[in-house]
């Protein structure tokens, strides 16, 4: 992924850490994989939205992958929510079909920032 | 998820601020409170529903953090249904960058305290809610001493009303202490302000001729239109106190209770909030119960009626029931001293009349540093017989003797 992407995880990961001792690292370690977890089941039940032409429901399932994203500085996945929650309110919904293979590439990527970055600060602890 | 994984290992006292986070996705609301946890007890609610049960459950927070897009309400709505309820919990609204014009616009019209953005850096959001709980401490602390100052100015009102209007106060007293005991059995908040509706209840009796006030303290039953004048007492304490910061609860209890006209202007304007309606139910019971008992029905007669004749919650008569036969178990005795022998816990045990015909203190009243005076004086005077009779609780009780003579 781009250092754009990896340097937003690490912002935002540095920034819930006080002390960086090990309990904290893994804390913040079941915080990822708690979102990690996740991720998959938002996507998939937004693109069953839209295949199931419900645009309501459709921004909804963005706006709460958007949510989840930008929480741990996933801005890739964050942005590409963000793009297809504005197109499911104007409900455009053809044009989303397309991020699908997008966001999923994007949390693959975020997902190996995260082991990198997370690998460091335990070490580092 | 349980909260517990994100909770530091901190060491939390009771003074120790509770705050709630609510959100509708799980990874936010873990990751809010990671970075909160340390300093505050979290408890956190998946939305809007969710939080109006946990703030009903376990009481009022200093502060909530509410996402403003959730399911089911939003976080604004959720947020003014907090302030209608709980004014003194600081609200904060969460909000991404899309809503921001929204939280502004609240902020502006007084709705929330502050908003934080998407994702929130640490250190921005333990100082926007550090100084929500900040808020909350001041504003608990005005409204304690307020609540305080306010208390002691009505105490001091009423405490006069029993010296100058004895006849009509007697009844108030007596009512003031059952609902009391009933606010505590009961267990609720805020039992002061129901000894407020009770005593408040009855201020309106002074406008009554004394021909009535003697049989209502008697609980002899009213022609028509002595009822009506009756009916429209707690009318009167509305008018009195209507403009009295911290008392409107009190005073829509009492246009509740009051005059037929009063209880539809209400009922058109809103349903009674849930903290009216237990007042007036703990109020209309004890007042009918005191009636009943006053008319000398006994008390297990007296819960006969209030049952068969309908219109009390069950709850209320069985707490009633179970004051009732608390009270009975310390029993009274019945002791004859002289004025200077009075004491404060002690209650008169009939009317104490003067020579005169004038009513001093109505029988039942607890005696009071306020009352001793008023008897003190008239007793200087020449216009008090001795003894008085008063009732104390049995385990209390002195020896019986003899009061000496003058």
């Amino acid at each position: 992924m781009s250092d754009d992407a990896r340097s937003s995880i690490r912002t935002r990961i540095e920034d819930l850490i006080d002390d960086g001792d090990a309990c904290e690292i893994a804390l913040i370690e079941r915080l990822v994989a708690s979102f990690l977890d996740r991720a998959p089941g938002l996507i998939a039940d937004l693109f069953d939205a839209v295949a199931q032409h419900d645009a309501p429901a459709a921004r909804h399932w963005a706006h709460k992958l958007k949510g989840a994203a930008s929480n741990l500085g996933v801005s890739t996945v964050a942005e590409l929510s963000f793009d297809v929650e504005r197109l499911a309110a104007e409900a455009q919904l053809a044009p989303i079909a397309g991020y699908r293979s997008r966001i999923e590439h994007a949390l693959a990527g975020a997902r190996v920032d995260f082991t990198q970055i997370l690998g460091e600060l335990a070490r580092a602890a | 998820m349980s909260d517990d994984l994100w909770r530091r290992a901190s060491v939390f006292t009771d003074d120790t601020p509770v705050i709630l986070l609510v959100d509708d996705e799980a990874t936010t609301l873990q990751t809010l409170s990671l970075q909160l946890g340390q300093e505050f007890r979290v408890v956190t609610a998946s939305g809007g529903p969710a939080a109006m049960a946990v703030l009903d459950n376990q009481g009022p927070v200093a502060a909530i953090v509410a996402d403003k897009r959730m399911p089911d309400m939003d976080g604004i709505e959720l947020l003014e249904h907090v302030r209608l309820r709980y004014p003194d919990t600081s609200r904060v609204l969460h909000t991404g960058q899309a809503d921001l014009a929204v939280a502004i616009s609240a902020i502006n019209s007084g709705n929330v305290f502050g908003f934080l953005t998407k994702p929130c850096p640490t250190r921005e959001l333990r100082r926007t809610v550090r100084e929500a709980v900040e808020r909350h401490r001041v504003v608990a602390a005005e409204r304690d001493v307020s609540g305080r100052t306010l208390r002691a100015t009505l105490q001091a009102l009423f405490g006069w009303m029993e010296l100058a209007n004895p006849l009509a106060f007697a009844r108030a007293g007596r009512i003031r202490d059952l609902v009391a005991a009933l606010g505590r059995e009961l267990e609720l908040d805020d039992v002061w302000q129901i000894e407020v509706a009770a005593m408040a209840s009855q201020l309106g009796a002074v406008t009554l001729p004394p021909s009535v006030l003697d049989k209502l303290d008697r609980g002899l039953p009213l022609p028509d239109n002595e009822q009506q004048l009756t009916d429209a007492i707690p009318s009167v304490a509305a008018k009195l106190l209507r403009d009295v910061p911290m008392l409107e609860d009190v005073v829509e209890a009492m246009r509740t209770l009051g005059s037929t006209e009063d209880r539809r202007a209400v009922a058109r304007a809103q349903p009674a909030s849930p903290a009216v309606s237990l007042t007036v139910g703990v109020l209309r019971a004890a007042i009918e119960f005191d009636t009943l008992v006053s008319r000398g029905v006994g008390t297990d007669s007296a819960f006969a009626h209030l049952v068969r004749g309908g219109g009390h919650s069950g709850q209320v008569v069985d707490a009633l029931r179970r004051v009732c036969s608390g009270m009975d178990v310390p029993d009274r005795v019945v002791h004859a001293v002289r004025v200077a022998e009075l004491e404060v816990g002690m209650h008169f045990a009939e009317d104490v009349v003067a020579p005169n015909g004038l009513t001093l203190v109505g029988g039942g009243v607890a005696v009071t540093e306020g009352i001793m005076d008023r008897l003190v004086n008239f007793k200087r005077k020449g216009q008090l017989t001795e003894p008085i009779l008063v009732t104390l609780p049995a385990a209390e009780s002195p020896a019986a003797e003899a009061p000496e003579e003058d």
